[in-house]
């Protein structure tokens, strides 16, 4: 199977939306939230359960509503990017704010402090008060995979093994896919296929 | 709705380096664009952050709301198309709708076969 048709590539994962636990009643309540705190707060959430998507979301929202956005991503492999003085309609995200030393954080804060909007993913909370927090379940893994590849099963042993963590779980459901004949594919979700791949 | 369309000569699908890439853009704008941009591109697919490449840009400011418009881009040497275990990287000319974002696609393999590479495993590599 080429990687660009692994029903797991990453350019899939990255169009998938982020599902609020409450429904569209709670991504309705979050927005209310998120305007009434004029656009200035935390997703915060481990790793792998689903900040990033949030982000994404609120700023095709935010573009949507007419705000200049800029989104800023840090990475723990790469030096940090450089953060211009933003214009006071602009509205700020700042994807992997716990990356930031409290210095470099206060650095940037002041820096960014005549933004119309600040909006941060953080793994803990108390940096600027938490919005949202992200939550999985091994049913959205579940969702998330029959989504994504129909008919797959056995897939309760990914979100235990993984702790929750959703992109790694559905980069495993990548290497199984991938290493896996057309024939075996609605099989390979199996803690022996988990464990044959590991070998 | 805006409707835009990248078709390939002939409709070919391999092309060698150096060969000269041609084809036709197509659109049907349902508002004003500032500009649309013919651009020829590489990118990448499969496990971990994608990767892409702009190679070269044939820009038409304030266009028509409807028009074809030929284009023609010279191929570079590289990099070749190819699917690995872990990435495919891919050719193609796409139009983008400035500054909406709307765009359409068509791919292309480019390699010294005009066929996509693919990358096995050593041997001593297979488990």
């Amino acid at each position: 199977m080429r990687p660009a048709d692994n029903p797991f590539a990453t350019h899939r994962l990255d169009q998938l939306p982020y599902r609020f636990p409450g429904g569209e009643r709670e991504r309705a309540d979050f927005y209310s939230v998120l305007e009434a705190s004029g656009y200035f707060g935390a997703l915060v959430g481990p790793r792998g359960h689903g900040k990033s998507t949030l982000l994404r979301e609120i700023e095709r929202h935010c573009r949507e509503q007419g705000f200049p956005v800029r989104r800023f991503q840090l990475r723990e492999s790469e030096p940090p990017p450089s953060f211009p003085a933003p214009t006071a309609e602009e509205i700020l995200l700042l994807d992997g704010a716990e990356q930031f030393s409290l210095r470099q954080w206060w650095h940037f804060r002041w820096r960014m402090r005549f933004a119309r909007g600040l909006v941060i993913t953080t793994h803990r909370p108390g940096r600027l008060p938490t919005l949202h927090y992200c939550r999985t379940s091994s049913r959205l893994l579940r969702e998330l995979i029959e989504n994504l590849s129909p008919g797959s099963h056995g897939t309760h042993f990914l979100f235990e093994k993984h702790r929750g963590n959703l992109r790694e779980a559905l980069f495993e459901c990548y290497d199984l896919l991938g290493t896996r004949p057309a024939r075996e594919r609605l099989l390979a979700f199996s803690p022996e296929a988990g464990t044959r791949a590991a070998n | 709705m805006t409707q835009l369309e990248i078709g390939l000569r002939e409709n070919r699908k391999g092309y060698r380096p150096g060969e000269q890439l041609a084809g036709a853009a197509t659109w049907k704008l349902d508002r004003p664009a500032e500009a649309l941009e013919i651009r020829l591109v590489w990118l990448t697919a499969g496990k971990g952050t994608p990767d892409a490449r702009i190679v070269e840009t044939h820009r038409i400011d304030r266009p028509a709301v409807e028009a074809v418009e030929p284009f023609s881009f010279k191929l570079p040497a590289e990099p070749c198309s190819f699917s690995g275990q872990l990435i495919t990287l891919t050719w193609a000319v796409e139009i983008v709708a400035l500054p909406d974002g709307e765009n359409a696609r068509a791919e292309f393999i480019l390699s010294p076969t005009g066929r996509e590479i693919v990358l096995t495993p050593a041997p001593h590599e297979t488990r």
